[in-house]
């Protein structure tokens, strides 16, 4: 939905790749997980618990916890809240938390 | 257990403002803040954009926030930033949540500096991926500078909504179209309020009215009047409906609506605390019942900035020294800048907020916000809509009952995002005020906190 | 009693902390909503014919040629039975009416989590998980008169207790925390009187009345309304509390 600006396409020292649900997202250093996501072509973060239903970031300042994901198997982390760095594995978050000795 | 003389939660312009004096002066200050880098929403990201040309084409008061981060910077007050607070007791003992693990702090004084939140506008399909609000997108702008990859639809009122179409313009994006949902607003009793404001403010006047016409001007498209909004898509945003103030329907395709409906002074910290709140029928939205320092019903704790009611950044600023000098005084200190005086600051307030029943008339959100239909989603975590709530509702069961009754916030957000409409269903459906109505009772943890984080506390001795 | 190799057979989906020994089990035991309860309690008296008043508090209540006159904000009704099952508002209500209702007051807080996948299909009396599929961990037992605030210390408590037995629930969130009042009598037994002096004024208090309500739905409400014998109820009459001190 969302895409760089023209300027920062070239600062490719800037960034590193972190994992979305196991494929590689490149990130810049300093933008939040909920930022990176938005520019992938299915920016959703996370199903609802109740219905199912596919949300995303919405407020993008930590009020509106629509943009839960699993980070680094951490449950209910605010993607826009967390910053990126190199190699860092997030998920999206299907439903509710699945919890036992797997986890 | 760190005890400091002031804690301040927030790091934007009232938390910064205040912690420059408090610590300047000679107070032990700690600065706790959610985001990474100091600035608050307004200023975020300054330090990195002020000098480029991202900083120039969002602007001078953007980048003028640069000097306070620097100050802020050097003023001594030990700062933690990326950390949350999740719970305040009425004692003050303080508990927060970052990189350093879990901490506690016991200060003498809280100043409570937490800015504001847009408005929860709910309508049909706000829920779907590809809708989300006009700061959403500004803060993306900030940081990494990201734009909506196609010319984008705005639907909304306020200054951020034409601030932002200004700003993204200015850095190469486009605007498809703007659904203008501002009411229109009687001539006579705007230009009252302006009145002097618009001598003193005339810059700022002029600057909003050309924000107005260049988006006139450069978006695809204006509609004025837009009183109803659908976002229509089932796994995602595929289209918004819309309907004028003279009954017209219209459709259109896009993938990302941006919507903003103003903004709210965040209150989830001091109701926790069970700081009184008030209605403030101009801003149509609750804020907390304060004095001129900004002290509210806890004997020790202060309010500054948007928290304290939507003023804006620079009053911001002077309401977090005003609040600053209120602490200094109460613990025996005095300010280490000579201008720093209660005139100079009381008179710096009044010209930051001159403008402001002006704008607050002119951007009034639209009556249909506070009354959404039946199949409208209200409380977003639990996927609660109005028709859900009706049966409580009639009960005249209250705002704690209908919560328990119905789970409306009860949710990760805590209420954040249906709360206020809750309050005025429950106004609607009494034939009450919003004064006489609270909202939710507000429970900690402020945020939510891993079970591994409270128990850690238990084995540092602290236990019931 | 169970074996802790019993437990784990009853918790499939969940770790049992090192020091879980065993537990207790009671297939008469189970979990109710206390609010769908409320609501459905609401709904059946209103189904029945009742009329609730909500919001209007009782102020006092007088005897007045054999009815009871209720003193509310907005005016007076007239009974001629009266029940006080005001919690903690029972006694300065039933005083006058010659029942003396001895309790204190009793703070429990409760943490409650996100929603979490199904992990803990029986419910116990200090963790289990709702039908909303969050859980919810109780409860604490303190003396704070009326303040009905949480505090950070018995989070810790309550969350350092339930990772001892469930170990798996270390990384699950809390999202919410509260407080309410138990009424407790002496004996931790309900009260149920039936004043001797102004007959058809009954008092009833206890903790907990979600527990109770079955009882008091059929057995007790058919005896105040007249059918039964009160001699069965008459054991839980707070002169029970006189007799000891004699």
């Amino acid at each position: 939905m969302f895409r760089l600006l023209e300027d920062d396409r070239g600062r490719m020292e800037s960034t590193v790749t972190i994992e979305i649900d196991g494929y590689p997202v490149i990130a810049r250093i300093g933008e939040t997980v909920a930022s990176a996501l938005l520019r992938e072509g299915a920016s959703w973060s996370r199903t609802t618990p109740v219905s199912g239903a596919r949300r995303a970031p919405y407020c993008m300042m930590g009020v509106c916890f629509d943009c839960l994901m699993l980070v680094e198997g951490e449950g209910l982390v605010r993607a826009c809240q967390t910053l990126v760095r190199a190699g860092l594995k997030v998920q999206r978050q299907t439903g509710p938390r699945k919890v036992g000795p797997s986890c | 257990m760190l005890k400091p003389d002031l804690l301040i939660v927030g790091a934007g312009p009232a938390g910064m403002s205040a912690a420059i004096v408090a610590a300047r002066a000679g107070l032990k200050v700690v600065v706790v803040d959610e985001q990474p880098t100091p600035g608050g929403q307004i200023w975020r990201g300054v330090e990195a954009n002020a000098g480029t040309s991202r900083g120039r084409a969002l602007g001078s008061q953007y980048c003028s926030g640069l000097a306070t981060v620097r100050a802020f910077r050097e003023c001594g007050a030990v700062y933690w930033p990326s950390t949350r607070v999740w719970q305040i007791e009425p004692t003050l003992g303080t508990y927060v949540t970052g990189p350093g693990g879990t901490r506690v702090i016991a200060p003498r004084l809280v100043l409570i500096a937490t800015g504001a939140q847009e408005r929860p506008a709910p309508f049909r399909g706000w829920t779907l991926p590809g809708v989300m609000t006009v700061g959403a997108a500004q803060i993306l702008l900030k940081n990494p500078g990201s734009v909506p990859s196609e010319p984008v639809w705005i639907a909304g009122c306020g200054p951020l909504a034409l601030l932002y179409a200004h700003q993204l313009i200015r850095m190469g994006g486009a605007v498809a179209g703007f659904l203008d949902t501002r009411p229109s607003t009687p001539l006579r009793e705007s230009l009252r309020l302006a009145g002097r404001a618009v001598l003193r403010s005339s810059g700022e006047l002029a600057k909003g009215m050309s924000w107005y016409a260049g988006l006139r001007h450069r978006a695809g498209r204006y509609v004025p009047g837009v009183v109803d909004l659908q976002a229509l898509g089932t796994d995602r945003l595929e289209g918004v409906r819309y309907r004028t103030a003279a009954g017209r329907l219209a459709e259109i395709r896009t993938s990302l609506l941006l919507v903003h409906e103003g903004v709210l002074p965040e209150l989830h910290t001091a109701r926790s605390l069970g700081c009184e709140i008030q209605w403030d029928a101009g801003q149509a939205a609750y804020r907390p019942v304060l004095n001129e320092w900004g002290e509210c019903s806890h004997p020790d704790i202060l309010i500054a900035g948007d928290a304290a009611g939507i003023g804006g950044a620079e009053a911001a600023v002077h309401r977090g020294r005003l609040s600053a000098l209120r602490i200094l005084q109460r613990l025996g200190k005095v300010a280490a800048e000579p201008g720093m005086t209660e005139e100079s600051c009381r008179a710096a307030l009044a010209r930051a907020l001159a403008l402001r029943p002006f704008l607050d008339r002119v951007f009034r959100p639209r009556g249909e916000i506070f009354a959404p239909d039946d199949d409208t989603i209200v409380c977003r975590c639990e996927e609660l809509r109005v028709r859900d709530l009706r049966t409580v509702l009639a009960g005249s069961v209250g705002p704690n009952q209908l919560k328990a009754f119905t789970r409306a916030g009860m949710g990760s957000c805590q209420g954040r995002q249906c709360g206020l409409t809750v309050a005025a269903l429950i106004a609607a459906a009494e034939g009450r005020q919003m004064g006489e109505v609270q909202p939710f009772r507000v429970r900690p943890p402020l945020k939510p906190v891993r079970l591994c984080d409270l128990a850690g506390l238990a084995d540092e001795g602290l236990s019931s | 009693m169970l074996s802790r190799r019993e437990l784990e057979h009853l918790y499939p989906g969940i770790r049992l902390g090192k020091d879980v020994t065993g537990g207790a089990f009671s297939a008469l035991d189970g979990h109710v909503n206390p609010l769908r309860l409320l609501m459905a309690l609401q709904q059946g008296f209103v189904d029945a014919g009742g009329t609730v008043h909500r919001g209007r508090r009782v102020d006092g209540i007088e005897v007045c040629g054999g009815q009871f006159r209720l003193h509310l904000k907005t005016g007076v009704v007239h009974a001629a039975r009266v029940v006080i099952a005001a919690g903690e508002a029972s006694r300065v209500l039933a005083e006058p009416l010659g029942m003396t209702l001895p309790f204190t007051l009793q703070r429990g807080q409760i943490l409650v989590t996100e929603r979490v996948g199904p992990v803990l299909p029986y419910p116990s009396d200090r963790i289990r998980q709702t039908a909303g599929s969050t859980i919810m961990i109780g409860g604490t037992k303190e003396n704070v008169g009326r303040d009905t605030g949480t505090t950070a210390g018995a989070a810790a408590s309550l969350a350092a207790r339930a990772i001892r037995v469930f170990p798996d629930l270390a990384r699950v969130s809390a999202v919410r925390q509260w407080s309410g009042r138990r009424v407790i009598t002496p004996d931790i037994a309900p009260i149920y009187e039936r004043s001797s002096r102004f007959p058809g004024a009954y008092a009833c208090i206890c903790h907990s009345g979600v527990t109770l309500a079955a009882y008091h739905a059929r057995g007790l409400a058919k005896r105040i309304a007249g059918y039964g014998s009160w001699d069965d109820v008459q054991q839980f009459s707070a002169r029970r509390f006189n007799v000891q001190a004699a």
